[in-house]
């Protein structure tokens, strides 16, 4: 069982096998979400939290839960979380509430949660489930952030609102919108498969 | 194990019940809270539009207690300023925006020839491209903006935000245009719902 591993799994979800590198899930919050620094970080660290905790539960109830109702509970419980999210920000922080917009519900359907609880909570204990979920979050967060950084960098010009640019830099239009996401993810992806590959030639 | 189906049905409305129950408890805790913001960004959005400056939610609170006036018209509020002798009067506005209503708030001169100023109170724009409204950077275009003899300030493509404030014109947020066509819709419903109501008043006296 080296596979289950705290130091294993967390490797896994970083790196060999990321959410968004290899795996090619949550792509569209990718897109959607990344055109700001702090709206990724909050945004990500709600994904972070649900799926480690919708994983814990799932793995509580995995021996109530019927076979045939297994996925309804399973986004009955994600969706739980996520309007738990929505709720704490809302009063909590409303100005990054109302700045993530409609997007937080939209947690809900991101595929990498419903994937851990399919993969690996339904078949594991509570705190390796937990952890599982965190990780995956945070490999999902690690690449989200890149991302938002060289958008905002170029975009606007700054990091978390601050001015790195000076003032008279051209700021590229393309970069607030969805489809800069995607180049810079293709080129990210691109980056990560030469680097696995040498790595795997040279062992 | 294999479950029957009275045990499926049964396991599925008691843990349906039991998140439901959940979240209404912690929908019901945070209330006050949330109350509490909406009425607090009520609150900036008329000291932004009025030109007020505020640090701090205690103080956007007690600023607006201090110095705005709320008077009902025809079930509607009419928040009244009186800044160096003149009054200026403002209302909250809805409308539709691209994903949800937008409220705003705007505040004009007596006469409704010169916008004081407009503030975003609500908003679920696209973050980043509509959401950009709430910027000052485009608000700012609004502050004592004249309002031509059409009563209507238009939206522009000029790919800089404007700076003239004699032209009745603001441009529009780039990769934005329906929020930014929005925007200026609901200010105009604004200014001619204020045309009224001060007229009414106005004949009133």
């Amino acid at each position: 069982m080296n596979n289950n591993k705290p130091m294993a799994i967390a490797k896994k979800n970083l790196w060999t096998e990321n959410p968004i590198f290899i795996q090619v899930l949550g792509i569209c919050s990718a897109l959607a979400v990344t055109n700001t620094v702090l709206n990724t970080l909050i945004m990500t660290i709600g994904v972070v939290l649900v799926t480690g905790f919708t994983n814990l539960t799932v793995s509580l109830l995995k021996s109530l839960i019927p076979k045939k109702v297994r996925m309804i509970v399973q986004t009955l419980i994600i969706a739980f979380y996520v309007i738990m999210v929505d709720i704490i920000l809302r009063a909590y922080l409303p100005d990054i509430s109302k700045s993530l917009g409609p997007y937080v519900g939209l947690i809900i359907t991101n595929c990498i949660i419903m994937g851990r609880a399919e993969a690996f909570a339904q078949g594991n204990g509570p705190i390796i489930s937990f952890w599982d979920g965190i990780t995956s979050g945070a490999g999902y967060m690690l690449v989200l952030l890149l991302v938002s950084v060289i958008r905002e960098i170029l975009g606007f010009g700054t990091i978390l609102g601050i001015r790195i640019l000076p003032d008279t830099a051209v700021t590229w239009t393309i970069m607030l919108t969805p489809p800069s996401a995607f180049f810079i993810i293709g080129f990210l992806i691109w980056a990560v498969k030469t680097i696995m590959q040498r790595k795997e030639k040279k062992s | 194990m294999k479950k029957g189906i009275i045990y499926t049905v049964l396991f599925s409305v008691i843990i349906s019940f039991l998140f439901v129950l959940g979240l209404t408890a912690v929908n019901e805790t945070t209330k006050p809270l949330t109350e509490r913001n909406a009425r607090l960004a009520l609150r900036k959005g008329m000291l932004t539009a009025f030109g007020i400056p505020y640090s701090g939610d205690a103080e956007a609170f007690s600023l607006f207690d201090d110095k705005i006036i709320q008077k009902s018209v025809q079930g509607d509020t009419l928040y009244i300023y009186n800044e160096n002798g003149s009054d200026y009067y403002g209302i909250r506005i809805s409308g539709k925006g691209l994903w949800n209503t937008i409220t705003c708030a705007l505040a004009v001169d007596q006469t409704v020839s010169r916008i004081k100023g407009v503030a975003v109170i609500n908003q679920s724009e696209t973050p980043g491209l509509g959401g950009r409204i709430e910027e000052t950077a485009y608000t700012d275009q609004f502050r004592n903006e004249a309002i031509g003899p059409d009563m209507k300030i238009k939206s522009v493509q000029q790919g800089a935000y404007d700076t003239d404030h004699e032209n009745g014109q603001v441009d529009g947020i780039t990769g934005a245009t329906g929020t930014s066509t929005s925007m200026v819709v609901i200010v105009n419903d604004g200014i001619m719902l204020l045309k009224k109501y001060l007229g009414e008043s106005n004949e009133q006296q």
